[in-house]
């Protein structure tokens, strides 16, 4: 049998069963596959839907099995993150509302369920940042030394501060300001998004579905990294299948046309739907369809690439290609011409001296692996 | 040219791409017939270890270490390579498996009956085990021991025996045919060399045991051996101290560790002479069953 290809992995999401033609040797490519894209729990979930789980080979079904647990460990050790913040925040006037991963993990719903991230993401407004920085610093909670252009980078340009670590647990916050770089000019006021949370039964702010939902899509569209793409795709697939009714779309769709991030909503159905099959009804398909860009071949041919499984064992042909100009594209759109080429031109004088003298030149040798 | 190599252990098997011959010959030595050249077997976890890029690789060159495409830890001085492997191995294996709980530990068998050596480094631990596994016992694991969950039964993952500073030396003399690995210099844990167990342990890889004894073995020069009997609760706590993933499994490592310190004899050793160890092992724990 041959090699399983980045189309079979999105296959097996699409209907689990595929999955059954497998050789032991396909389970193992998968296995190695998932780990890497963080969807070994993900998947796990699927097949036991599917009631299949029983019938992958043992040592496939081991990797599937560790990986449950170590989500629910994640999901544990999140909660716990969350009440510290909750209690650390308590008494400052400030908003603050949990996105992403940790927003996933708050709903309760689906797209939490089976979700591994490395940090807890936090936004409010803008005025109340350097008083939440300093709460969090009073509780261990410290940024971590940068290079002075980062420093500036993440200071002037980005909508976020530097992340911040837990000096004892480890755990890193990103706070934010904006759900997207203010240097790109299409920022949104926090406030906006502010006005659309919910609160769980816990007690913590999160984003109502509608907007968690743009969130996620305009992290995946209007970024220049596509690493996690494919994991990224499945998190909207899923929160769009969990939430398919009229008011969620209307929602949606006004949002979207509110803060400016039509054609992300557009790309976000278009590509769920031709890679993952996921189900866009028709009235919405008419709607975003007016969003379609002029260059929708082009970004065809990055996006069908990008967003596949991305893994040495089954790379799509130009793979690279298209991730390369998801990277140009990603800068284009979140700063302006000059000082693109600015940061560009640091970022390449970077680059340049560690291909010269190697990735780790600047990296401090630690002999503590 | 980099190839792909696949060491096949039990219960886990890794592919290794490396180009070094440094890491191959190592391997080699110690793995033998179990590490060969990947054909078709897919592996549990990919790792590869490589030389930095670029001038770094003249100037004080670095060995990199990646585990499933991702480089968790900064690079070490390349000289180190192979030791760096082989504690990538170890970290793979903690921070991926809970089918068993993971105890930092030593896991040495006569027959069917296993003891556990919980200890630090510096305590004589891995010194302990070469001399064991050398003189009819069966080495299981010398580093990380996997008990199956609410069992007493230890599953073997036959390692290397990691040797450090002065037992380096220790150790050539007493096994003088033992297979070594080359050493690796001014590693956090000082001068280290890794030693392949004998071949018996190799031959029993897929054999579990049950556990009898837990002993924390303590070398201090010139002590006669003196053996005090542990209460409950300390030898609990210690296991604790020494579990991998305790904070993971909670409920299942804490119901699995009582179980197994109800059950078994538990004792923290002095020594300096192994022979006097060796036969206080068979006699108080092994045939006292």
């Amino acid at each position: 049998m041959s090699n399983l290809s980045a189309d079979d992995v999105c296959q097996a999401f699409i209907s689990p069963k595929t999955a059954l033609m497998y050789t032991p040797k396909q389970w193992q490519q998968l296995v190695l596959i998932l780990r890497n894209q963080q969807l070994l729990a993900c998947y796990s979930s699927i097949f036991k839907q599917a009631g299949i789980f029983e019938r992958i080979p043992t040592q496939a079904q081991r990797h599937f099995l560790n990986a449950d647990v170590l989500v629910q460990n994640h999901k544990k050790q999140v909660l716990f993150e969350v009440s510290e913040l909750k209690r650390e925040l308590a008494n400052s006037q400030q908003y603050f509302i949990f996105l992403k991963g940790a927003g996933y993990t708050l709903s309760g719903a689906l797209v939490g369920e089976s979700r591994i991230y490395n940090d807890i993401d936090i936004l409010t407004n803008k005025e109340s940042i350097d008083d939440m920085e300093k709460r969090l610093c009073l509780f261990g909670w410290l940024s971590e030394e940068l290079t002075e252009h980062d420093e500036k980078y993440y200071r002037k340009w980005a909508h976020e501060i530097p992340p911040l670590r837990h000096g004892q647990r480890g755990t890193i916050v990103d706070v934010h300001h904006n759900i997207v770089p203010i240097i790109s000019g299409r920022h949104v006021d926090a406030d906006k998004f502010a006005k659309n949370t919910v609160i769980t039964e816990s007690g913590c702010q999160i984003l109502s579905f509608a907007a968690m939902t743009l969130h996620s899509l305009i992290h995946l569209f209007f970024n220049e990294e596509v690493k996690k793409g494919y994991r990224d795709l499945i998190d909207l697939h899923t929160l769009i299948t969990t939430n398919n009714n009229k008011v969620f779309w209307q929602d949606l769709i006004t949002l979207a046309q509110e803060t400016g991030f039509e054609l992300e909503l557009f790309l976000a159905c278009r590509y769920t739907q031709k890679i993952l099959n996921t189900e866009i009804p028709d009235f919405v398909q008419d709607e975003v369809s007016r969003f379609c860009p002029w260059n929708i071949m082009f970004l065809d041919f990055i996006y069908e690439k990008a967003l596949r499984p991305n893994h040495p064992l089954c790379q799509t042909r130009f793979y690279s290609l298209a991730e390369f100009m998801i990277l140009i594209r990603g800068h284009f759109q979140k700063m302006p011409l000059h000082i693109l080429l600015y940061h560009l031109t640091i970022k390449a004088g970077i680059s340049l001296i560690k291909s010269l003298f190697g990735k780790h030149v600047f990296t401090k040798e630690l002999d503590q692996p | 040219m980099s190839d792909n190599y696949f060491i096949d252990l039990h219960p886990f098997s890794f592919s290794v791409n490396t180009a070094l011959p440094q890491v191959i010959n190592n391997l080699s030595t110690i793995y033998g017939s179990r590490f060969r050249k990947q054909s078709t077997e897919v592996a549990d976890y990919e790792l590869s270890v490589q030389k930095s890029s670029g001038i770094r690789s003249f100037i004080k060159p670095q060995a990199r270490f990646f585990c499933d495409q991702q480089e968790p830890f900064k690079p070490l001085n390349f000289q180190k390579a192979y030791a760096f492997l082989e504690w990538g191995m170890n970290w793979t294996v903690a921070g991926n498996e809970v089918q068993h709980v993971i105890i930092h530990s030593a896991v040495l068998a006569k027959g069917n009956k296993a003891i556990l050596f919980p200890a630090p480094p510096g305590s004589g631990k891995s010194t302990l085990t070469a001399y064991l596994a050398h003189n009819g016992w069966r080495l299981l694991s010398d580093e990380m021991a996997l008990i199956i969950p609410n069992t007493k039964t230890v599953e073997p993952f036959v390692r290397p025996i990691c040797l450090k500073n002065q037992s380096i030396d220790i150790a050539k003399k007493l096994f003088p045919d033992g297979k070594f690995s080359d050493i690796a210099k001014d590693t956090h844990k000082g001068d280290v060399i890794h030693l392949s167990p004998p071949e018996s342990s190799w031959e029993n890889q897929t054999n579990t045991a049950e556990l009898v004894g837990v002993v924390f073995p303590n070398y201090r020069a010139n002590q006669d051996l003196q053996v005090y009997q542990l209460d409950k609760t300390q030898a609990f706590m210690q296991l604790v101290e020494n579990a991998f993933n305790y904070s993971v499994l909670r409920e299942t490592a804490f119901s699995t560790l009582t179980k197994v310190i109800e059950n078994v004899q538990t004792f923290e050793i002095f020594h300096h002479d192994l022979d006097q160890v060796a036969a206080f092992l068979e006699q108080e724990i092994i045939d006292y069953e």
